[in-house]
C-alpha cells in the first residue's frame, strides 16, 4: 500500500493567530454532514489548531452558527 | 483594561429604530463606567441552526470594547432581562487577537485560495473515511 503524504495543517500554513467562532465558512469545513467535529487525523489539522478549532465549533453551536446535530439524513 | 468581544443576537422582529436603541443602551452602559467602544459589526440577519426563543433567525451584532471588569456584570444583568436579546457571548481577547476592521478586510482578500482548499478538502475527507473503514 502506498502511504499517503502527511497533510500540512492549514492553520499552521497560514499562520493563523486565532480561529474566530463567528466565521461559519471556515468552521463548516471541519464538521461532518451530521454536524460532528471531524477528527484532525482526517483533515490534517495539527493538535494545537484542532484544540482551537473544537473550541470555536462549540462556541459557534451555542450561538446558532452551526447545528448541534443534523437529523436531515434520517 | 481588557478588550472584550460581545456578540449578541437580536430578535428579527425588531425594526431599525429598535435595533439602534438596543445598541445605544449597551454603548451607554459601557461608556458610563469609563469603557470605550472600539468597533461595532453587523454580521447580518442570519438563520439560526435551531430555534431560539421561538425564532429561527436573528440579527447578529458584535461590539468590541475596552473596559474594566465591572462593565461586564452590568451588561450581562441588562442582557439577561432583555427579551429581544436571543442570546449573547462575551470573550476576553488578548491585545494581539484584536484586529481593527481595516486590517481584517485587507487580509480577507485572497478568497480564491480558500475555494481551492474547499474542493480539495472534500475529496480528501471521502478518501480518508473509506480508508479508515477498510482498516477496521
Amino acid at each position: 500500500m502506498i502511504r499517503k503524504r502527511r497533510k500540512i495543517c492549514r492553520f499552521c500554513e497560514k499562520q493563523v493567530k486565532r480561529i474566530d467562532y463567528r466565521d461559519e465558512r471556515i468552521l463548516r469545513r471541519y464538521v461532518s454532514e451530521r454536524g460532528k467535529i471531524v477528527p484532525g487525523r482526517v483533515t490534517g489539522v495539527c493538535a494545537k489548531h484542532q484544540r482551537w478549532l473544537s473550541n470555536a465549533i462549540k462556541r459557534a453551536r451555542i450561538m446558532g452558527f452551526l447545528p448541534f446535530t443534523s437529523r436531515d439524513l434520517d | 483594561m481588557k478588550i472584550y468581544e460581545l456578540t449578541f443576537i437580536l430578535s428579527p422582529n425588531l425594526d431599525k429604530d429598535g435595533i439602534s436603541a438596543e445598541i445605544d443602551k449597551l454603548k451607554g452602559i459601557i461608556q458610563a463606567d469609563g469603557g470605550q467602544v472600539l468597533e461595532i459589526q453587523h454580521l447580518g440577519l442570519k438563520k439560526t441552526s435551531f430555534e431560539m426563543k421561538g425564532f429561527w433567525q436573528g440579527n447578529y451584532y458584535t461590539i468590541y470594547y475596552q473596559s474594566g471588569p465591572e462593565v461586564l456584570k452590568k451588561l450581562e444583568a441588562m442582557i439577561k432581562l432583555n427579551e429581544v436579546m436571543l442570546r449573547h457571548m462575551v470573550l476576553v481577547l488578548k491585545p494581539s487577537e484584536y484586529e481593527p476592521a481595516g486590517v481584517k478586510k485587507a487580509e480577507a482578500a485572497p478568497e480564491e485560495e480558500d475555494r481551492r482548499y474547499d474542493e480539495e478538502s472534500e475529496e480528501n475527507f471521502d478518501e480518508e473515511e473509506n480508508r479508515d473503514e477498510e482498516s477496521q
